[in-house]
């Protein structure tokens, strides 16, 4: 069902959707209830948000344009969630949302994914007649300076430090919630269409940190977007793993080309957490299988790639050369899937069981977010690249496939069914 | 009891995550309270994009949780790079009960506190409070700002904006990254030692959240979305330049003297904070001489020279009378501190007479009346 604004000669029509979800605390509410934020200087100050933000209202009072008025008269444009009162974009309200679950062990490589996908998606070149447009650049600052610092330098021979997401700080937003504060990750926002359709995408980077087991707080629903999403990007890094390593050449090895080998974290535990967060959040029995899709995306291709039978590494299936940020034709994401599945019963079963035992229908996909070894100076320093040498291999590959899955439609040449 | 917690990357964290997590707590710190501490331990490393002055924060905020306000030192600094070669930070906490808060005031703690962790430490809980440093400050000149080659007398104009303004936040725009705790000691000094812990500050400010009150926060000039933040209509801003003196008003001339700056406006009713002892008289104006600081809008600078009127729109002449009632708004009127006058004193026995009277006269003419209605039957 969806709603009409009142049409005049010289407007056009807007189509609402019938709900929406608040990108921020996912809180659904008719487009309605939508709050406005007030433009008057002297209207700071907000129950919900504090003594720092502009006052949220309900309209209702409206222009001859239908922009909202607020209570000291001046236009309101800007619009805010009903119960969390951050500010949604226009599209919120227009578009139906896509909400993809990036979720990974900590230094698995999320964050470079969602830069780098995002900074390829732009360009038009991953899928035919993609279009893939920030919802509010203001909201997406945190990719932004991502994409910046390591694809579109300005100083592109100054090497660039791989930053660790933190558990505070800019990537979250608080509010209040009754008498408790909620604090939550800020959402990337983007405008994806192709063809007549167009979805709102919502990405989140969380720190690796919020899906370890018993990570969960109630008033911290950093992960609560698993209980909304349509599909989820499990990402896995290969060089955390001993047995991985030890077929690298070991730790020494595998930190030399930029590998994690100093962690040994147990992902497939972190896999088995967030189902039951899944589980939990959507009130699904132990029985009920996940009602979206998982993605493996394998991360650091280029350094494990090499030991895959018969090596990725080497070409990509044929698009690595020239077309690296290309995704490729669902042939040969179903080859690479095949050899992929064989390098992780061989060396990460446990992962590879759990996976499919959540969902037989799970798709692998290996990306490079870099497509070069990160490298530090000297033991012990951190580590950097230089901007000049990323060449990142089929950075958007995980995220078109969880969205074709998601929107058969929208990428019907990368959907399973 | 007093608490400390540190918070950093670490291989194996006190509750077995890897990654950022808790490395040391003090055995019965508050149900909450660790992860409430989480919220402020961040730290921005991109030195460009970060907004603070200083490389370290060094910060007294009042951190609510579960409705129950805390005194909150900290210190969050880098630590080198973690497990994963990516860069670590650390954030040491002290958590202070009201006994343990020494009159020398919260940054004179923080510098005078000789245990934060500056490496990733051994994880462990500690059964022990922190010993924390006791101690006072007497007022004094402000060399910290002289040596950072500034005019002390911005040490009591500053002084003076958080007692005039106590509810309001306050940036201090420095053109350049310094160390900025010294010049937060200088302040302190400046402050009567009942005011010092109303006092709330951070070195390098990073998020506003609606759970933490940080009032004083030192900025850098020129850092990117600066401007939006010094936009925000109930905040006072106080740019500091090297070559700008601070006026000849009295709060400047008792910062390079070093005398205790009073206000020069009566103490606003603050809203009671449970954390904080609320014993302070409200002072009494002071016709003292000082830089314009009365417009939250405007920014806090030495007197400049007059500058010839400009013609306004009127909507421009609407929008500053509207700007004129908000800051009102934001100081509470005189009144609210008045005590009750003489007059209204003395016109309390009248007041009682006439009424009494009245009342009697009344009762006296209902009785006649219902003798008469009685008689006439």
């Amino acid at each position: 069902m969806s709603t009409r604004t009142p049409s005049t000669s010289t407007q056009p029509v807007r189509t609402l959707v019938s709900s929406v979800t608040c990108p921020h605390c996912w809180a659904e509410f008719p487009p309605a209830q939508v709050r406005f934020v007030a433009e008057h200087a002297a209207l700071q100050g907000d129950a919900v948000l504090g003594e720092g933000a502009a006052m949220r209202f309900l309209p209702s009072r409206f222009d001859a344009r239908g922009r909202a008025i607020d209570p000291l008269g001046a236009t309101a444009s800007r619009m805010a969630c009903m119960r969390c009162h951050l500010e949604v974009p226009p599209a919120a309200l227009e578009l139906p949302q896509a909400i993809v679950s990036i979720v990974g062990a900590p230094a698995s490589g999320k964050s470079v994914m969602l830069a780098a996908a995002s900074f390829s998606l732009r360009s038009g070149l991953v899928v035919d007649g993609l279009e893939f447009i920030d919802a509010d650049p203001s909201l997406n600052d945190l990719t932004l300076e991502l994409e910046s610092s390591l694809f579109r330098s300005s100083t592109p021979d100054r090497p660039a430090m791989i930053a660790k997401t933190d558990l505070a700080g800019r990537l979250y937003r608080s509010f209040r919630v009754g008498d408790a504060n909620w604090t939550a990750p800020k959402p990337q926002l983007f405008v994806v269409g192709r063809g007549s359709q167009r979805r709102l995408l919502c990405l989140y980077d969380n720190a690796g940190e919020h899906f370890l087991p018993g990570a969960d707080a109630p008033h911290e629903p950093v992960t609560r977007h698993l209980g909304v999403s349509r599909s989820l990007i499990f990402v896995v890094d290969p060089t955390q793993d001993q047995r991985v390593i030890e077929r690298l050449g070991g730790r020494e090895a595998v930190q030399a080309v930029g590998g994690a080998g100093s962690i040994d974290q147990r992902q497939d535990l972190i896999l088995i957490e967030v189902a039951n967060r899944v589980r939990r959040l959507r009130g699904l029995s132990a029985f009920d299988r996940l009602p979206f899709r998982i993605v493996l995306a394998l991360s650091k291709a280029d350094i494990w790639g090499a030991v895959t039978e018969p090596p990725i590494a080497a070409d990509f299936g044929g698009y690595r050369a020239g077309k690296s940020i290309a995704v490729p034709p669902k042939s040969v994401l179903k080859q690479v899937d095949a050899t992929c599945r064989d390098f992780l019963s061989h060396y990460m079963p446990e992962l590879l069981a759990t996976a499919r035992a959540l969902d037989p229908d799970l798709r692998i996909v290996p990306f490079s977010g870099l497509g070069h070894p990160p490298s530090s100076a000297t033991r012990g320093e951190r580590l950097a690249i230089r901007p000049r040498d990323v060449n990142p291999v089929w950075p958007a590959a995980p995220l078109v496939v969880a969205l074709a899955e998601a929107e058969p439609t929208l990428f019907p040449e990368h959907a399973s069914k | 009891m007093s608490f400390e917690v540190v918070h950093t990357s670490v291989v194996r964290g006190l509750r077995g995550e890897s990654g950022f997590a808790t490395a040391i707590v003090t055995r019965g710190l508050p149900a909450g309270l660790e992860s409430g501490l989480q919220d402020v331990s961040g730290y921005d490393h991109d030195e460009t994009r970060a907004i603070g002055v200083d490389t370290v924060e060094w910060a007294h905020r009042i951190v609510t949780v579960r409705g129950r306000p805390y005194t909150v030192l900290s210190r969050i600094a880098p630590n080198g790079v973690d497990a994963s070669r990516r860069p670590n930070r650390i954030a040491h906490h002290l958590v202070l009960e009201p006994h343990d808060r020494a009159a020398g005031g919260p940054a004179w703690m923080l510098g005078q506190h000789r245990a934060f962790e500056t490496g990733t430490p051994a994880v462990e809980e500690r059964s022990a409070q922190p010993s924390l440093p006791k101690g006072s400050l007497t007022a004094r000149p402000a060399r910290a700002w002289e040596a950072a080659g500034f005019d002390a007398g911005w040490a009591g104009v500053l002084a003076q904006t958080i007692l005039d303004a106590p509810q309001s936040t306050i940036y201090v725009v420095l053109p350049e990254p310094l160390e900025v705790l010294p010049l937060v000691i200088d302040v302190m000094a400046l402050l009567p030692e009942d005011r010092r812990w109303h006092v709330t500050f951070s070195t390098r400010p990073l998020v506003t959240l609606p759970q933490v009150r940080c009032q004083l926060r030192f900025v850098r000039a020129n850092a990117p979305g600066l401007a939006r933040l010094l936009a925000d209509p109930s905040a006072r801003t106080l740019h500091v330049e090297h070559d700008l003196g601070a006026g000849e008003g009295r709060a400047a001339e008792a910062a390079r003297r070093g005398e205790v700056v009073e206000p020069t406006v009566r103490a606003p009713n603050l809203k009671v904070h449970p954390v904080i002892d609320l014993s302070t008289s409200a002072a009494s104006p002071s016709p003292a001489k000082v830089p314009e600081i009365q417009t939250p809008q405007q920014s806090i600078h030495a007197p400049s020279p007059p500058v010839p009127p400009q013609p306004v729109f009127a909507g421009a002449l609407l929008a500053a009378k509207e700007n004129t009632s908000t800051r009102t708004a934001h100081q509470v009127p005189a009144v609210a501190y008045s005590s009750p006058s003489e007059s209204t004193a003395t016109s309390w026995p009248v007041l009682a007479v006439f009424l009494i009277g009245y009342s009697v006269v009344a009762i006296f003419g209902a009785l006649v009346l219902f003798i008469l209605a009685a008689s006439g039957r």
